[in-house]
């Protein structure tokens, strides 16, 4: 329809389309929405059930007891407290650190010119595709050696310096004009000024996409911590909720408490982080193309 | 764009009126380290330096172990390419390689797919599409522990799915007893996982896209999908190009969910071939063999990579 | 722009810091491994690493090592460590590392792959005087390598039969007795399989056969590895995907990750009337179905005259303990008979050591125990423990799976998981 039909057949007429165009649209979407998030509500119905009802031939949302407890008692199996205490701050420190050093070594490759640089690009993309799983024996044995084991230090330090970082925001940074890089020279900037001023606001989008990722990597980061650790106060969740499972047995209904107790938190943070991301996009980072 | 000397501040201002790069003139004393190369020197140095130690070196180190024969309580026998013949020979191991390459061709497309046409279905007006965003975000965050247990419980034999589907008149389907469900059940849990990362970043490609240059091809007359063929997609490419490569890196190393749901099971149609590396050098102990399959996962891996980036020329489009 | 400058070049020397410290760290760790200095002691007390997942497991080794102290005052000992699904692929980085302990522990059989860095226990045994006769011989076998012994026992448990005695009475089925046969167990088993649950809760990998075919005296492996080819096998394997697919009594088994135990689950959870496991689940059961509410069994033979399968978990020294004379003083403090005993009035696992099964059953079971535990310990079908467990149980739990779906037959499967063994 041209503008011209939408006009004569009436604003009423089109209104209406579009509302229940949209009502059409969010329904969908939120049933899609409803659809996809089934497991996670399934875990949450789990946490609240006593442990004997967990399997079964007639398996209902609601068990005969809903035991709040399982939460209580699903935080003192493991010390849960210790656990997300743990994570948290090791997940922080490294986001930090990651994000610093992605954006040096990015704009490095995207602004600066040294020589080498596409050999050391090409180096580091290689080693985006190494699997990082099987390092970990060689790592290990020379952080023991350094009798650097079971250390913090240990334990976050190998992650900081993946590719993907650097990865990503030279992608971003690529695509920032060269005109705005003249005008902040022609300025009197100086090549951190730079850095700082003009291209890290601009590619303040991709930050908040790399944090998150760092966040998480960390945050389900399993294997590493598992070699690195020894002592008990220094694990990571993902550690300690193996330890629903012991010699003898799996008790699922808090193991699943445990998974929401550790959804939780994160889950309102990116809520939250959530609206400054969408601004920070939608403010037209990308719009000076 | 113009050089400016960080070494000579003062004549910043007077070099950068000089238009073309070249040697300034008026350059009378040189630092040792001179010339603005060191620049970017500095700037990459702790993020490579970082690479080189803590992951360069420990994968050469893996290199070099797979030329040997290693034991962890034991000692390491140098062996030449004996793990490397072995692994031709090996049926488990050529399993593992086509059980990946299956989940990798059917995880990657599904994943980008989903991803892309979620991140474009939340463009469009949806009242509180950013929880929308949240709640397909969920699964990322937490671990994969936690996921591939939930998954388990749902897809037992006499799971809630099984009694869904019987609550509706189908037969239960075997899910963990057949191969075949089997690794639907562990592409399944991968994309459920996975593409809400992806839809972030597809997002921000897709917010690049100035809407001027929609609105200009709807009044061409270009239909729906001739503007994302035409359109969108192109513009999107690096973008898409971006999460492709990581998802594919990803996928051939796919460990958690097989380990966590199916142990490499029923039989070995599950066994990735990073699950078969970890039993090899956690279970069997044979560490120098391990790190010949981490090898050759490489080489794989890198013949993907390469020719995507090669790809890149061909398919994505840059400003 | 003097600022700058030194910006710049603390840069530089951030850099140059980082390079010097990775080259320290690199060089350090090219130097050869092993031979560090490390002493497994905190000041004097022992550190000890072993398995722990929530409460019930910590438990248990705070009980240990009561019962150590109550036997000797004198005794410290600490411990640490990951859930049991980790704990077997920690321990070599552990024992390699300069925080190595100077206890460890193992289950039945899992001795094999660490004797590099364990100190063989006999001449210490000999210098203190240890009785080893004390010891159940079978468990003692099973924690040697090469007629050297690596760990001391300090719980024993044949495989037994535990079930729900509510569930039996429920359905009118009779107890077992101590000679009932092969068919007498599916009999009970298809009596309580109703109502939406089983009568059996199948055990996964080799330790079900392993017992199954100890129960009528056929050993299952020898020194070279398991028996694959041994009719017994098949016939066990065969029996398991037979109480599923043709009797009906329980759940086929489903592809399932190393380290759980769903069958432990289900009957905890009372969704079988059986399950067939070692005796340390007792303690978990009772508390699980009420401490009445379990009995145990001996394993159903073909002629009712069954014979046991021993297994049980015990003590062992790292080679780098820095005080392996208190290390073994330890040892035998928590292995010893007051030791022990102390232990049963909280644990419900069976004490390895003969002399202390009495107070084991005043606190922990019942004259009826006894007598189950009698038999299977006193008449056990002795049976050395293969080097490949650990690869034999995996490819086991794998492979089997198929033998429930019909996909393959279990000759099929144990070709399998015998050419897997053979890599």
């Amino acid at each position: 329809m041209t503008d011209q039909q939408l006009q004569t057949s009436g604003l009423s007429w089109r209104r209406r389309g579009r509302a229940i165009g949209f009502a059409a649209n969010t329904t969908a979407a939120w049933l899609v929405a409803l659809v996809f998030s089934f497991p996670l509500i399934w875990t949450f119905f789990t946490a609240l059930k006593p442990g004997n009802e967990v399997f079964g031939a007639k398996i209902s949302f609601i068990g005969s007891e809903v035991l709040w407890s399982n939460f209580a008692d699903a935080w003192t199996e493991v010390d849960f407290g210790r656990l997300l205490l743990n994570s948290l701050v090791v997940a922080a420190i490294s986001t930090a650190l990651t994000l610093v050093i992605a954006t040096l070594t990015a704009f490095a490759f995207a602004r600066l010119r040294f020589p080498g640089r596409s050999a050391i690009f090409l180096l580091f993309v290689i080693t985006l595709t190494l699997p990082s799983e099987v390092a970990v024996v060689p790592l290990f044995l020379g952080f023991d050696q350094a009798r650097l084991a079971d250390t913090w230090f240990a334990l976050i330090i190998p992650g900081l310096f993946g590719a993907f970082g650097a990865f990503l925001l030279r992608q971003f940074m690529l695509q920032i004009p060269g005109e705005l890089e003249e005008a902040a020279r022609l300025d009197g900037a100086s090549t951190w000024r730079l850095l700082i001023s003009v291209i890290v606001p601009l590619v303040r989008p991709a930050l908040s996409v790399l944090a998150i990722f760092a966040f998480l990597g960390s945050w389900n980061s399993f294997l590493w911590p598992l070699i690195i650790l020894n002592s008990s106060d220094k694990w990571t969740i993902p550690i300690g909720i193996a330890g629903f499972t012991t010699q003898t047995g799996t008790q699922w209904e808090l193991l699943m408490a445990a998974c929401m107790m550790t959804i939780a938190p994160v889950v309102v943070v990116v809520a939250i982080a959530q609206r400054q991301l969408v601004a920070a996009i939608g403010a037209g980072a990308f719009g000076g193309r | 764009m113009t050089f400016v000397r960080l070494d000579r501040p003062e004549e910043e201002v007077a070099d950068a009126s000089v238009a073309p790069p070249g040697r300034p003139k008026g350059r009378l004393r040189r630092r040792p380290l001179g010339g603005p190369r060191w620049v970017g020197w500095a700037f990459v140095l702790p993020g490579l330096i970082g690479l080189a130690v803590f992951i360069v070196i420990p994968q050469v180190a893996s290199l070099i172990l797979g030329f040997s024969d290693s034991t962890l309580l034991g000692g390491t026998r140098f062996t030449g390419g004996e793990n490397f013949a072995r692994l031709l020979r090996d049926p488990q191991f050529i399993n593992s390689v086509i059980v990946t390459s299956i989940f990798v061709l059917v995880y990657v497309p599904a994943n980008i797919a989903i991803s892309m046409a979620m991140a474009m279905w939340l463009k469009t007006r949806i009242a509180g599409r950013n929880w929308i965003r949240v709640i397909f975000l969920i699964p990322a965050l937490s671990p994969m522990v936690a996921n591939a247990a939930v998954f388990r419980l749902l897809f037992q034999q006499d799971g809630v799915v099984n009694q869904a589907l019987a609550a509706i008149g189908l037969e239960p389907i075997p899910w963990l007893s057949d191969g075949n469900w089997a690794l639907a059940v562990v592409i399944g849990v991968s994309v459920w996982q996975s593409f809400g990362y992806n839809m972030i970043v597809l997002g921000a490609g897709l917010d690049s896209i100035s809407p001027d240059v929609i609105a200009a091809s709807r009044i061409d007359g270009a239909g729906p999908i001739r503007r994302f063929v035409s359109i969108t997609l192109p513009l999107v490419s690096p973008a898409l190009f971006f999460t492709t490569v990581l998802t594919v890196i990803g996928a051939w190393q796919t460990f958690a969910q097989a380990y966590v749901i199916t142990g490499g099971g029923p039989g070995n149609s599950t066994m990735t071939i990073m699950l078969y590396l970890y039993q090899t050098a956690f279970t069997n102990n044979q560490l120098g063999y391990a790190s010949a399959i981490a090898t050759v996962l490489f080489v794989i891996i890198a013949i993907f990579t390469l020719f995507q980036l090669w790809g890149q020329r061909k398919w994505v489009h840059y400003d | 722009m003097k600022a700058q400058w030194k910006f710049t070049r603390s840069r530089k020397r951030a850099g140059v810091s980082v390079v010097v410290v990775g080259v320290l760290a690199l060089g350090l760790a090219a130097c050869s491994g092993g031979g560090s200095e490390t002493s497994g002691l905190d000041g004097d007390t022992l550190k000890m690493y072993t398995w722990i997942g929530g409460k019930a497991d910590k438990k248990q080794w705070a009980d240990y090592v009561a019962g150590g102290v109550h036997a000797d005052p004198e005794m410290k000992v600490s411990f640490t460590g990951p859930p049991i699904g980790d704990y077997y692929t920690k321990l070599p980085t552990v024992m390699r590392s300069s925080s190595a302990p100077c206890l460890v522990t193992f289950q039945n059989g899992r001795v094999n792959q660490y004797v590099e860095g364990l100190e063989p226990l006999d001449d210490l045994a000999k210098e203190n005087n240890l009785d080893l006769s004390a010891y159940s011989s079978a468990m003692l076998e099973q924690l040697s390598v090469d007629g050297k012994l690596y760990s001391i026992p300090f719980n024993t448990g044949p495989t037994v039969v535990l079930y729900n005695k509510q569930m039996f009475k429920d359905a009118g089925v009779a107890e077992p007795t101590n000679d009932w046969t092969t068919d007498d167990f599916i009999a009970a088993a298809k009596a309580t399989t109703k109502d939406g649950v089983y009568g059996f809760a199948i055990p996964q990998a080799s330790n079900p056969i392993a017992t199954l075919m100890a129960a009528d005296g056929h050993p299952w492996a020898d020194e070279d590895g398991p028996l694959l080819d041994d009719p017994n096998f098949k016939d066990a394997l065969q029996l398991l995907v037979d109480l599923s697919n043709k009797y009906k009594v329980a759940k086929p088994l489903e592809a399932a990750a190393g380290g759980t135990f769903p069958d432990i689950d289900a009957f905890n959870t009372g969704q079988a009337a059986m399950e067939m496991q070692g005796l340390w689940d007792l303690q978990h059961a009772q508390e699980s179905l009420g401490k009445d509410n379990v009995g145990i069994a001996v394993i159903p033979s073909k002629n009712g005259a069954s014979k046991g399968f021993i297994g049980g978990s015990g003590f062992g020294i790292t080679k780098t303990c820095g005080d392996k004379q208190k290390a073994f003083e330890a040892i035998e403090a928590m292995t010893s008979k007051s030791g022990l005993e102390f232990v049963t009035k909280s644990q419900a696992s069976v004490p390895a050591r003969l002399d202390a099964l009495d107070a084991w059953s005043e606190n922990a079971g019942s004259p009826e125990f006894a007598t189950v535990i009698e038999q299977m310990t006193g008449d056990a079908t002795p049976s050395p423990v293969p080097a490949n467990q650990a690869e034999l149980d995996t490819l086991l739990t794998q492979y089997e799976v198929d033998a429930f779906s019909g996909k393959s037959t279990v000759d099929e499967v144990l070709q399998q998981v015998k050419a897997g063994l053979a890599q």
